[in-house]
């Protein structure tokens, strides 16, 4: 999606506002609706892909004026909405609004408790096999295809049509356009670099460059034919 | 140069006060329907909170710096080096370390959302993840370095700028600084700071 979560190369927004030091959450809600989303997706409801997804789709225009864990609150009504219903949500709302001590709910169980703790202690690796070989090595000049799909990638704008070389190997991932749709098969991943140069043009800064990791599907070899539509621009 | 500890001034769309409150109406469904418990939500904050951080990742430069064979571990899968440190997890499944060099100095960032090593590093702070700084440091990594953080990287140095769009999380092993030959692992450790792993910081030997 081109939404304004793809931002890099983005002008306009002013300095980076550092801290060096700064507590891990800044508000109880904060460490709230982080933990719902880590329990949630602990237990299978949603992948990562779905949850970048549901932040993607939080209206471009509320993107950019919505807090980073306000970002995560909506995505994750998006994701629960078959649960929860978003009247739900408000009911309860307008209840601590008119009372703001009113009790919630308060549930305990260790054996949940326990499991996703673990899951985050160990981690779980999407990587997978595939049952053919690479189409590219290491030292491939390869060029990002130009798509513009209207669901979720992983391919930033300012990454599509360019050449680069593929840099490093890595294990194969699902594809992000299709895990956000639920098909989950693993596609091999490159690290691609680029210099500065062909991102940016005359605009970029000497002596940069930029690393970014690279689905199959989202790479053709330099030497292709050049897509239907840019041989259409051509003939003109 | 050390920034003032101060949350950025931005307008947002709605109070602060109303996305509490929705925040905990939501809290209090999935609680109430029984999709979360409120002991799991506190022990998931905990873990952020109280065990992982970049204190973890500084552990694993330190030994970098005094043991070759183990940098050698790290730069060819640092997901396996880590794991002999016992730090691995939940956005630690696949790393790279990537190292600096007198001909290199690398920068990471997340552009499409806020990708980092949590289980090296621990959450990502605000400044990572704002739109600030995944805007720029990919078009003007220079600038930004010099401008936004006080750390101005000299021009015949390449900026290697890894935007981490994939499952891969990368971190950044600083050079072992001059004149700390007689420090220990331990005191090394003290010297990298979160800033020095993403690569908009120095490591200076105090």
């Amino acid at each position: 999606m081109n939404t304004p979560h793809d931002i890099g190369g983005m002008h306009g927004l002013g300095a980076v506002p550092w801290q060096t030091d700064e507590p891990v959450f800044h508000a109880d809600w904060e460490r709230t609706i982080f933990s719902i989303m880590l329990a949630l997706a602990g237990q299978g409801r949603f992948n990562a892909d779905h949850f970048r997804s549901a932040r993607e789709k939080v209206p471009a225009h509320r993107y950019l004026t919505s807090r980073y864990y306000e970002l995560w609150l909506q995505a994750v009504e998006r994701l629960v909405a078959d649960v929860v219903a978003p009247d739900e949500i408000e009911r309860w709302a307008e209840q601590l609004r008119q009372d703001p001590d009113v009790p919630v709910p308060r549930a305990l169980d260790a054996d949940l408790a326990d499991a996703l703790e673990r899951g985050l202690r160990e981690g779980l690796s999407t990587a997978g096999p595939v049952p053919h070989p690479r189409r590219y090595a290491v030292g491939d000049p390869v060029r990002t295809r130009n798509v513009h799909p209207p669901g979720h990638t992983r391919l930033p704008r300012y990454a599509r049509d360019k050449e680069g070389v593929v840099d490093a190997l890595y294990p194969a991932f699902p594809l992000p356009d299709r895990a956000d749709d639920g098909d989950y098969r693993p596609e091999y991943l490159y690290c691609v670099r680029f210099a500065a140069e062909e991102l940016w043009g005359d605009s970029a800064e000497p002596g940069c460059e930029v690393q970014l990791d690279m689905w199959e599907s989202y790479l053709r070899p330099v030497d292709d034919p050049p897509s239907v539509t840019l041989r259409q621009e051509e003939s003109r | 140069m050390s920034a003032e500890s101060k949350p950025p001034d931005r307008d947002y769309l709605v109070p602060e006060a109303e996305v509490e409150l929705r925040v905990k109406a939501l809290e209090a469904l999935v609680v109430e329907k029984g999709l979360v418990s409120t002991d799991a939500l506190d022990r998931i904050s905990a873990h952020y909170e109280d065990e992982v951080g970049p204190r973890d990742g500084a552990r694993v430069i330190a030994r970098a710096w005094v043991d070759p064979a183990f940098k050698e571990r790290l730069l060819a899968d640092a997901t396996a080096a880590c794991e002999e440190l016992g730090i691995k997890g939940l956005r630690g499944e696949h790393l790279r370390a990537v190292e600096d060099t007198p001909e290199v100095h690398n920068v990471v960032v997340c552009t499409l959302c806020s990708c980092y090593p949590w289980a090296v590093l621990g959450l990502p702070p605000s400044w990572y993840k704002s739109p600030e700084y995944r805007a720029k440091v990919v078009l003007e990594p220079r600038r930004t370095l010099a401008d936004d953080f006080g750390f101005p990287v000299p021009e015949e140095v390449t900026v290697r700028v890894w935007d981490s769009n994939s499952e891969l999380r990368y971190f950044v092993i600083p050079q072992h600084p001059e004149g700390t030959e007689h420090m220990s692992e331990a005191e090394l450790a003290e010297l990298v700071t979160r800033e020095a792993m993403i690569g908009v910081g120095p490591v200076t030997a105090t």
